[in-house]
């Protein structure tokens, strides 16, 4: 009897494609919508996810708030599971582990799971019975068995059987009563319940009829793409072949050069085979012919040669180039700083802010949290280093169009973090705005505190939801909640997120400190207006629209219940929506003063995010601005503006279509808006969390008083 | 005056560069001391506008600045290399060869009874390093092994009381995120004192230098120990900022924890004694020579955390035991290691040779 261990590292790297990481979209979706069936039909309070893989299921099914037990002996997939559990939050890291064991020998008592899952396991084993046996033994009885396995042959190297419905069942009702079973997305798609004496002949639960009829048509698919198939991979084996021996012949050639064979050497070899060719060409052809032949050959020999030399030079050029580029950089950045520290010693401010941003840099199109802050200080004469994201080091430096700022690149506020941290601003308060948990915070965070500098996280996003959605790769939830914890302050813009990363810390209360109101985004003419209550009807969204939490799917289906009405929709990164309903309009993105004229046509404003603890945790700044342009606004959950004036609060699409219609029709108080857009402005937002620091109830950081003269220079 | 060439490989804060820069007040001892590190890290900041001081110089240029020179006396520390050096140049005067690691990896040249041959004398900290050196070479059977302990700068290394009062203790860990200074096992420990003293805070100083795998690792554990709201970790200190951070503890009723496998001193932890900050380190290598139990600190078994915990416990709670030991180290450990003691010292020990 086999007892091997599953085997499926190869090509198995299940969270990647869940979370969008790994292979092509259809693939994902495929498998997204199988692990999340999955999900739905595990039952508490505890659940087995035998061969977890990389533990995406085992994560989900915890997420419902059921206790999940992972099982595989892939190493590297329990590390990535590891991993993936360390990122969650301590609720779901309590209810969820991760066991390396063979699914022949469970390390579990009888009786003791609820459900298991058994997700594209059983066609990798040679006993899968054996591996059956295993999981009834644990289950508790009446426990339910959720199991999914490719039908008919699929491509892949570790795959050991094949599975027909006849097959399948044969295999499972020995263990399981069949409960349903279907074929979806050319996966056997089985839920069984642990069957407690022999199987029935008859199983009426599972439409016998219907799932025939589905084989059927799957089979006839597969045959019309068998041929295309068969081309495909024969031309992928031609390629696959002509890069083996290509890769082998350079080998060779590189292994020559490492045994001592110099070019020279090689140049020889390469003549005298030339030299024997000529001799028996010339005696063949005769000497012209040989001579013209010579020379041809000779001239293809010496472009081949010009050529490599020069994709190699031009990589050596690229090289030097960038060093010369960055070595310039320096020296700019370098006699920048030292005027900015001059600069800001020079002018009557109470303080020096240093803003660590993941941002771009500050241009004007953009106008996100920490530039809208930084504008405010510098209104306010605080001078402000703008820590910014750039992604090639050979990119130029951001100018500094006021005086008393200056654009850092992350890379040189790496680089120069220590002269920044050390630089003497006499009788100034010091702080230090992190707004980017990057890891490299980690390692400088206290050492900030010795300086005398003053700390504060200022939570602008959920960074871990973004990262679920592939969306910031950086993110690391135990440095965030380093962060959190060593920072002096902490605020977030919105309650939920403020809860979260409550959940954090026990040492500080986090705060709420949302975003503004930009008095410079409405011209003057557009003060006191308020939407149209009659004419074209208009709903609009501008704002970013990666589908990561755009919800492209819904505001189809919104369209679709309103088609009197257009969908103008602006922003950048409009990608991944497929077909759009014909009222949809989408345009790029567009300045303030562009957005102030668009938007006067608008009788509502919407926001069509996806619900979920991503938008749980937003306060989107389009809401002040929509409402500065009188716009009620129909949203999709997002508790935050749940309260905030004219904001239609909706939790499915026939409840979006029915508020639009009704805030299109809603009586506006401009009075109303004023009074809340002023109590909401950014200069109120920077003063509250700058007072932050100024809390009778904040502990300071103790360490500040190792910096000569106390907390401040 | 009798000139001394100090050589060692890296300029670095702390350590081995801070006993070399208090060495500076061997002039006042009839002595010129010379210092070379074959490596820069900002450590030769600490010597100031001193002349004799180089660094990232050549094997060359070296040679050529020791017949120069014509020191009577080079001592080399803990780099075998210039060892060699000595030896290939056929170097004259008297070659001591100071032992102050502990490391394992970095001890065994002390086997190669070669490059021993030229040693005239070793010099080590304390007692514990000396039975190492003895029993690890052949050649230091034969020559003399003076101990010396490090000397710590008295002037700087002292009570500051500019801190104000707080109810919350400091556990304090100084040194490397490396496995021989044992950062997990302070994590360890640290989760068993706060789960009977909650109110303890635990910060961790240095590793700047760690890799992201470790500094992650550290990240995970703290989490795992539940320790992310009672622990900090500060990559780096000034050296001048050091006082006032044991001070700082100590004005907490604090202590630092020492968990390290093994030290031929314990540098930082005498530091921190001087300043009035107790320790508690494991009774194994140097360190009950220097931590005398109850009377200058407490020591624990070696490798059991729950003894560690249970000792850190006692003197977090016991405020006379406490207020003793700190009167005691802040007074009487300066007349032990204070730097004009330990110099005096050394100066007999080169003279003997």
């Amino acid at each position: 009897m086999a007892l091997q261990p599953i085997n499926r590292e190869q090509g198995d790297q299940l969270s990647e494609v869940y979370l969008g990481e790994r292979s092509d979209s259809e693939t994902q979706r495929v498998t997204r919508e199988r692990v999340e069936w999955m999900c739905r039909e595990a039952e508490g309070p505890r659940v087995m996810d035998v061969g977890c893989s990389q533990g995406m299921t085992s994560t989900l099914v915890a997420r419902q708030g059921l206790f999940c037990v992972g099982v595989d002996v892939s190493r590297d997939g329990l590390a990535y599971a590891e991993n993936l559990k360390r990122k969650g939050s301590p609720e779901v890291k309590e209810r969820l582990s991760f066991v390396s064991a063979s699914c022949f020998e469970l390390p579990f008592n009888g009786d003791y799971f609820d459900s298991c899952l058994l997700g594209e396991v059983l066609e990798h084993l040679e006993c899968p019975r054996e591996c059956l046996a295993e999981t009834a033994r644990v289950l508790k009885p009446g426990g339910k068995a959720v199991i999914t396995v490719p039908f008919g042959q699929l491509p892949h190297p570790d795959h050991k059987r094949v599975y027909h419905f006849t097959s399948f069942l044969a295999e499972v009702e020995a263990f399981f009563d069949p409960v349903s079973m279907d074929l979806v997305d050319k996966r056997i798609r089985f839920v069984g319940r642990l069957r407690s004496s022999a199987p029935d002949a008859k199983h009426d639960s599972v439409d016998k009829g219907r799932l025939l009829e589905k084989a059927e048509l799957f089979i006839d698919a597969l045959e019309e793409s068998k041929e295309n198939e068969q081309l495909r991979l024969n031309m992928a084996f031609d390629q696959r072949k002509k890069a083996l021996e290509q890769r082998d012949r350079s080998l060779e050639h590189l292994q020559r050069l490492e045994n001592g064979e110099g070019v020279s050497r090689l140049i020889r070899e390469v003549a005298r085979k030339r030299m024997s060719w000529v001799v028996r060409d010339l005696r063949k052809n005769g000497f012209g012919w040989t001579l013209m032949r010579c020379f041809r050959k000779t001239l293809r020999l010496m472009i081949k040669l010009m050529s490599n030399c020069f994709s190699v030079l031009k990589k050596i050029l690229d090289l030097l180039r960038e060093e010369r580029v960055c070595k310039k950089a320096r020296a700019i950045f370098t006699k920048r700083l030292a005027g900015f520290v001059e600069k800001a010693n020079s002018h009557d401010s109470k303080r020096v802010v240093v803003i660590f941003s993941g941002t771009k840099e500050i241009r004007e199109i953009y106008g996100n949290r920490p530039m809208r802050q930084t504008r405010i200080l510098l209104d306010g004469s605080t001078p402000v280093l703008f820590s910014y994201y750039r992604w090639n080091k050979t990119d130029r430096l951001a100018e500094s169009n006021r005086p008393l700022l200056l654009q850092s690149p992350i890379d040189f506020t790496m680089e120069f973090f220590s002269q920044i941290m050390q630089a003497d601003f006499p009788g100034k308060e010091k702080i230090f705005i992190v707004s980017f948990p990057h890891p490299f915070i980690v390692r400088r965070l206290n050492e900030l505190h010795t300086w005398g500098w003053r700390t504060i996280y200022d939570v602008r996003d959920n960074w871990g939801e973004f990262a679920v959605v592939g969306a910031a790769r950086w993110y690391d939830q135990d440095v965030e909640r380093y962060v959190v914890n060593n920072v002096e302050a902490c605020c977030c813009v919105a309650a939920p997120l403020r809860d979260k990363i409550q959940g954090f810390t026990t040492n500080k209360t986090v705060h709420l400190n949302p975003n503004a109101f930009d008095v410079l985004f409405l011209k003057p003419e557009n003060r006191g207006r308020v939407a149209p209550r009659s004419g074209p009807k208009i709903v609009g969204y501008f704002g970013h629209l990666t589908p990561a939490w755009f919800d492209w799917k819904r505001l189809n289906a919104v369209a679709r219940l309103l088609p009197e009405w257009t969908f103008e929709v602006v922003g950048r990164d409009a990608e991944g929506h497929g077909d759009l309903e014909r009222n949809i309009c989408l345009s790029g993105p567009k300045s303030h003063a562009e957005l102030n004229e668009i938007t006067q046509r608008w009788r509502v404003a919407m926001i069509p995010f996806k619900m979920g603890p991503l938008a749980d945790g937003v306060d989107p700044i389009k809401i002040y601005e929509y409402l500065a342009m009188g716009l009620p606004t129909v949203s999709f959950r997002m508790p935050q503006i749940h309260e905030y004036p004219y904001v239609f609060p909706v939790y499915s699409v026939e409840e979006f279509a029915e508020k639009i219609v009704e805030a299109s029709e809603v009586s506006i108080d401009r009075e109303a808006i004023d009074m809340f857009l002023s109590a909401n402005t950014w200069e109120i937002r920077v003063d509250e969390m700058l007072s932050l620091l100024m809390d009778p109830e904040l502990t300071p950081c103790d360490l500040q008083l190792l910096n000569p003269g106390g907390g401040n220079s | 005056m009798t000139k001394i060439l100090f050589l060692y490989q890296y300029a670095v804060l702390g350590g081995c560069t801070t006993q070399l820069r208090n060495r500076m007040a061997l002039t006042g001892l009839g002595i010129e001391p010379h210092f070379v590190f074959a490596r820069e890290h900002g450590g030769t900041k600490a010597f100031g506008d001193y002349p004799h001081v180089k660094s990232e110089i050549t094997d060359d240029q070296l040679k050529a600045l020791i017949l120069q020179n014509g020191f009577e006396v080079v001592s080399v520390l803990d780099a075998p290399g210039y060892l060699r050096l000595l030896a290939e140049m056929n170097f004259k005067g008297k070659i001591v060869c100071e032992v102050h690691t502990t490391y394992p990896k970095a001890l065994e040249y002390l086997a190669d009874d070669n490059l021993m041959s030229a040693v005239d004398m070793f010099i080590t900290p304390s007692q514990y390093q000396m039975n190492m050196i003895k029993e690890r070479s052949q050649a230091a059977l034969s020559v003399p092994v003076q101990v010396v302990p490090d000397c710590i700068d008295a002037d700087l290394f002292r009570p500051v009381d500019i801190f104000p009062e707080s109810p919350h203790p400091i556990v304090l860990w100084v040194g490397k995120l490396d496995d021989h200074k044992n950062w997990r096992g302070f994590l360890s420990m640290a989760r068993g004192i706060a789960a009977e003293r909650p109110d303890t805070e635990f910060w961790m100083v240095g590793g700047e230098a760690a890799g992201d795998d470790v500094v992650s690792k550290l990240l995970s554990e703290m989490t795992d120990k539940d320790l992310a709201s009672s622990l900090r970790w500060i990559g780096r200190v000034e050296h001048d900022r050091m006082p006032p951070l044991y001070s700082l503890v100590a004005r907490r009723q604090g202590c630092m924890l020492v968990t390290s496998h093994g030290e031929s001193f314990c540098t930082a932890a005498v530091e921190a004694m001087f300043c009035g900050c107790p320790v508690v380190a494991p009774r194994h290598t140097a360190l009950p020579e220097i931590v005398c139990h109850e009377t200058h600190g407490l020591l624990y078994a070696p490798g059991d955390e729950r003894d560690a915990v249970d000792q850190t416990i006692r003197l977090l709670s016991d405020k006379q035991l406490w207020a003793s030991i700190a009167a005691r180290d802040a007074n009487e450990l300066p007349g032990r290691f204070g730097t004009t003691e330990v110099l005096r010292k050394l100066r007999d020990v080169f003279e003997k040779i």
